[in-house]
């Protein structure tokens, strides 16, 4: 329990110290007031461009990471007995920062202080942490440049080799160096860390554009941040490239106001924040490329406004095509694949292409304004009655754009609103497409709608305590959705852990699991059971060989088999082994038993099914069934595959079979030879079914049913499978 | 042919020569555009071929958008923005640039009769980084030579064969005649000379034009032609040297590293890939 304190704490003061001396020294002199608080986002661009380069170079974060770290504790002696230049506190306003980035943090904990008591990550749903967590470990001891001359499992080249996003696992793979973890223990962690530290950043980018400080708006805004359903969503679902992306983003945005700002210094030689934006573009391209148009685009846009308005545009044009050559020099490999990518999926990828999450609403699942900002959730209420949401949203749309009207900049800030709007109105036939678009923004939505509501508590004093209610349901929306995620999570349990005290002389050979076996696994399941068995790198493991023979298990005689066991909520896969290799409470590993002669040494247990816990359901039913159910299996093809094992003499086949509906008829053969056809009814019948005499054989059936059915389209229920037939016993007597 | 090519890289390479040759050179722009448009179908085929996007390969089929295409765009907005900023300037050129671009031709054309082996490893490079990348190699063969990396020629090679798909492969391979790649590797090294006499005068700790330009020129050499690359970096390493012995001053040092430095960062994945070819 108490690693799950120490390693947050242990982290953010690792951030802060190691980022002290760099952020001091390289901010801009304008920037410098802000330094405390931009100082983690300063170190993760940092870190992430320069672990980047030595991992390219070849050289692994285990062995570059003394160095940096050198290299930062050096800055920070530099900055203390050489320069005068210190952090500007604010008393107030550092407290409540401390205080909503430990609330955030906390609160977004709740699943692991609450209930697991370990550092493990957990997920709402979505696959992605796998994808971080081994790219993670794998740039602990290995490079970039290393990934490039191996194959490696799937979910690390694609990250890696794929897309060139090196930036999130490799700023994880730095603090997992450091704390001597595993990344599957601090992937989620480290993402709700993150989280948690881009909350200041959106004040900082608040003050710049508002050119105020407000204790009041200070508060909002971390309300909003901390709280927000449809931000939240996106970290109780990993996207742990979305979060880090909140933070460069933010940061990016302060560095661009700020530089905009200084007509003096756009037209410059090549500057220290033409540097700073050109590293952070980069450190943006290398980590998660998607989201990068909402950050340039809207700055052509502002070129054109500027240009239609007959404004001086050439220091800005100046200034830009200065950071563009920046980023582009130190990035362009990254940033032609990103474009690539990015083309590929706009003009050629499926509009209606569902991305990992599930839909917690189906009806109006768009987010509208008041559901943006968080008073409502997409995620927990149901849709709110077309008049109140239009009403309620007309209210929301007039304090954003009051907001809007007292920040300065105005055009640069309505450049990025443009397309804002633009791309939720285009996007709005796609949920998954509408709300990234949406989540992207919402830091700069949740500024506006900041700015106006303090605005509007300054022209009428009494209107705080009507705030003050309101963002109640900001606060109970997001603990509904954190109630959620409680409840409902994916995790990477003990079960999964205990996977890791295999036995090591298995990595000499293939082992098969129930996915190999019955395609049975939960994607889950198998991706985690995968990053515990198998290497990262899959140059020497040897292939696994699957049997496609219809009167045998797809896996191998005497292969290494690993099978769950049973638990009360899980029906485990039922084989007969020839011998158990290892086990524990939650797995057995064993030599399958698949070939005639080990199956006929089982006669006894073999010769019927009753589909029952003792049976062998698994090593008997071989193609054409549907997933396992107690006392009875649904066959979902027109034609189903099993064997039986006659030790004694036996001449009759018994089976007892339903149909969803008439006509039905079953053929069955015996060892390729046809026996009988059956019409099947509706109600159960046992049919007794000559199959001449065998003994000691293992006996192939094959049944061929006439129609499929399907209970959804029948109006029997909501099952979507195709059905044959459903059968409860089968002997051989 | 040769003509044809001469225009290709002063199209390509005239904006960048006004954007960043430092002002002492600017009424050279014309004579040193080539030389720029070479390098710079270099960097840019580089980053391309490593971004694994192939030179003619077309992204989306039937809807456009391939490799040299990049290259084109951004060589027009970089004119388009050196016209902006330098208006007049931009077009400066005097009637002596035009005699030597005569004799030039005439010289090149006559090379082209003087018989020698064809470098086909050349030919078959370029006609491979049309539609593949060495990345995309490198992924399936998890191996890489000295011939997948000096890829400068071929890629130059592949650009002109996009721009032009109507003249044959036998006939744009005359760029890989012997005498013509030893003038380009000549060209681009006299080039880095006069750009590195630039860094050198230049006494500001400020990284200009003329940095940014040895940079690029010493990382293209690199990409054709090994050892003159590393002629060039001792070359500086040497003026460095001597200069903060001489004026008793770290700066020259200073900005050396910081010349390294970016020579290593201009793009890493390809200083990556030839550091582990040759120290593996």
């Amino acid at each position: 329990m108490l690693e799950i304190l120490f390693y947050p704490i242990a982290t953010v003061v690792l951030i802060f110290v190691l980022g002290s001396g760099l952020s001091l020294l390289v901010l801009p002199s304008h920037l410098k007031q802000y330094a405390l608080w931009l100082t983690p986002w300063v170190l993760i661009i940092f870190l992430i461009f320069s672990l980047i380069i030595f991992s390219i170079f070849g050289i692994a974060v285990e062995t570059n990471s003394p160095f940096i770290i050198i290299f930062l504790l050096c800055l920070i002696t530099y900055v203390l007995f050489k320069t005068k230049l210190r952090y500007v506190f604010s008393f107030k306003q550092d407290v409540l920062l401390i205080f909503f980035v430990i609330v955030s943090i906390t609160l977004n904990l709740s699943p692991l202080i609450r209930r697991h008591h370990f550092m493990t990550t957990v997920s709402m749903g979505n696959n992605d942490s796998i994808v971080y967590a081994a790219s993670s470990d794998f740039l602990v001891h290995h490079s970039i440049r290393d990934n490039l001359f191996v194959n490696t499992q799937d979910y690390i080249g694609g990250l890696l080799v794929i897309s060139y996003r090196w930036g999130t696992p490799i700023i994880e793979s730095f603090f997992l160096n450091v704390f001597n973890l595993k990344g599957y223990q601090y992937t989620y962690v480290f993402e709700t860390i993150l989280y948690g530290l881009m909350i200041p950043l959106a004040y900082i980018l608040l003050q710049i554009i508002y050119k105020k400080k407000s204790l009041l708006a200070l508060v909002f805004l971390s309300l909003l941040l901390v709280f927000n359903a449809n931000m939240l969503y996106m970290v109780y679902h990993d996207f742990v490239g979305q979060i880090l992306f909140w933070g460069l983003g933010l940061s990016l945005l302060i560095f661009v106001y700020s530089y905009l700002d200084k007509p003096s210094l756009l037209i410059t030689g090549i500057n220290i924040y033409d540097i700073m934006i050109g590293l952070s573009l980069s450190a943006l391209y290398m980590s998660y490329h998607e989201p990068v148009f909402f950050i340039l685009a809207p700055l052509l846009i502002y070129v054109v406004f500027l240009f239609l308005l007959r404004k001086d545009v050439k220091n800005i044009i100046h200034g830009l095509m200065k950071v563009g050559l920046v980023s582009f020099l130190l990035s362009s490999s990254v940033i032609v694949t990103a474009t690539a990518n990015d083309f590929i999926q706009a003009f050629n990828g499926d509009p209606n292409a569902v991305i990992g999450w599930q839909l917690f609403r189906d009806s109006v699942p768009f987010a509208n304004p008041v559901e943006m900002i968080g008073f409502s959730s997409i995620h927990n209420f149901p849709p709110m009655p077309v008049f109140f949401a239009a009403i309620l949203s007309a209210l929301v749309i007039g304090i954003i754009i009051y907001g809007f009207i007292r920040t300065k900049q105005k055009l640069l800030t309505f450049s990025y609103i443009v397309l804002i709007i633009l791309f939720l109105v285009w996007l709005m036939n796609n949920f998954f497409a509408y709300n990234r678009a949406l989540t992207y923004n919402l830091p700069l939505i949740l500024i506006l709608f900041t700015i106006g509501a303090t605005e509007i508590i300054a022209l009428n004093k009494k209107l705080l305590y009507f705030f003050a209610a309101v963002f109640i349901m900001v606060i109970v929306s997001g603990l509904l959705l954190n109630k959620r995620f409680l409840r409902e999570h994916a995790i990477i349990d003990k079960n999964f852990i205990s996977l890791q005290n295999l036995p090591s002389y298995i990595k000499h050979e293939a082992v098969y699991n129930e996915q190999d076996l019955n395609g049975s696994m939960p994607l889950w399941k198998l991706i985690w059971t995968s990053y515990f068995v198998y290497p990262e790198i899959i140059d020497d493991l040897p292939p696994k060989k699957l049997i496609t023979n219809l009167y045998a298990n797809s896996v191998p005689d005497n292969a290494l088999t690993l099978i769950e066991k049973p638990t009360p909520w899980f029906v485990p896969t039922k084989v007969v082994f020839r011998k158990k290799v290892w086990e524990n409470e939650y797995y057995v590993l064993g030599r399958l038993c698949n070939a005639k002669e080990c199956l006929l040494n089982q006669a006894d247990n073999l010769s019927n099914l009753e589909f029952s816990d003792f049976d062998y359901e698994d090593s008997l039913l071989l193609k054409g069934w549907s997933s396992k159910e107690s006392g009875h299996r649904w066959v979902n093809s027109k034609e189903a595959t099993f064997r039986l094992v006659a030790g004694k003499p036996v001449s009759n086949l018994k089976i007892e079979v339903v149909s969803l509906q008439k006509p039905q008829k079953m053929k069955v053969y015996a060892n390729e030879v046809f026996i009988e056809e059956v019409p099947v009814d509706t109600s159960w019948n046992e049919y007794n079914i000559y199959i001449g005499y065998h003994e000691k054989e293992v006996i192939n059936f094959r049944l061929e049913f006439s129609k499929l059915y399907n209970p959804k389209t029948l109006g029997l229920s909501a099952d979507p499978r195709d059905l044959a037939a459903d059968i409860r016993k089968i002997s051989l007597e | 042919m040769i003509a044809l090519s001469l225009l290709a890289f002063v199209l390509v390479g005239h904006g960048f020569s006004v954007l960043f040759l430092p002002s002492k050179l600017r009424s050279n722009t014309l004579l040193f555009a080539p030389w720029m448009g070479i390098v710079f179908i270099i960097y840019s085929g580089l980053a391309l071929n490593l971004g694994r996007v192939a030179m003619n390969e077309e992204l989306l089929v039937g809807r456009g958008f391939r490799g040299f295409q990049f290259i084109i765009l951004l060589a027009i907005i970089a004119t388009l923005y050196a016209a902006f900023y330098f208006k007049r300037k931009f077009f400066q050129f005097k009637k002596s640039h035009l005699l030597i671009f005569f004799f030039s031709l005439v010289i090149l054309t006559l090379l082209q009769y003087i018989p020698i082996k064809k470098q086909m490893s050349i030919i078959t490079s370029s006609n491979y980084l049309l539609e593949q990348t060495i990345t995309d190699t490198l992924l399936k063969t998890h191996k890489v030579s000295n011939n997948d990396l000096l890829i400068g020629i071929p890629l130059v090679i592949a650009f002109l064969r996009s721009i032009y798909p109507f003249i044959s492969i036998e006939l744009l391979s005359q760029i890989a005649n012997f005498y013509v790649r030893l003038i380009i590797y000549a060209g681009i090294f006299i080039c880095s000379l006069i750009f590195l006499k630039e860094v050198v005068i230049n006494n500001s700790i400020v990284i200009r034009g003329s940095e940014l330009l040895f940079v690029i020129f010493m990382f293209a050499l690199f990409s054709i032609n090994i050892p003159l690359g590393i002629i060039t970096l001792l070359l500086l390493l040497l003026y460095s040297i001597y200069q903060t012995y001489d004026k008793k001053s770290l700066l020259p040092l200073y900005k050396t590293g910081i010349i390294v430095l970016l020579l290593l960062l201009i793009n890493p994945l390809y200083t990556g890939l030839l550091l582990h070819l040759y120290f593996p």
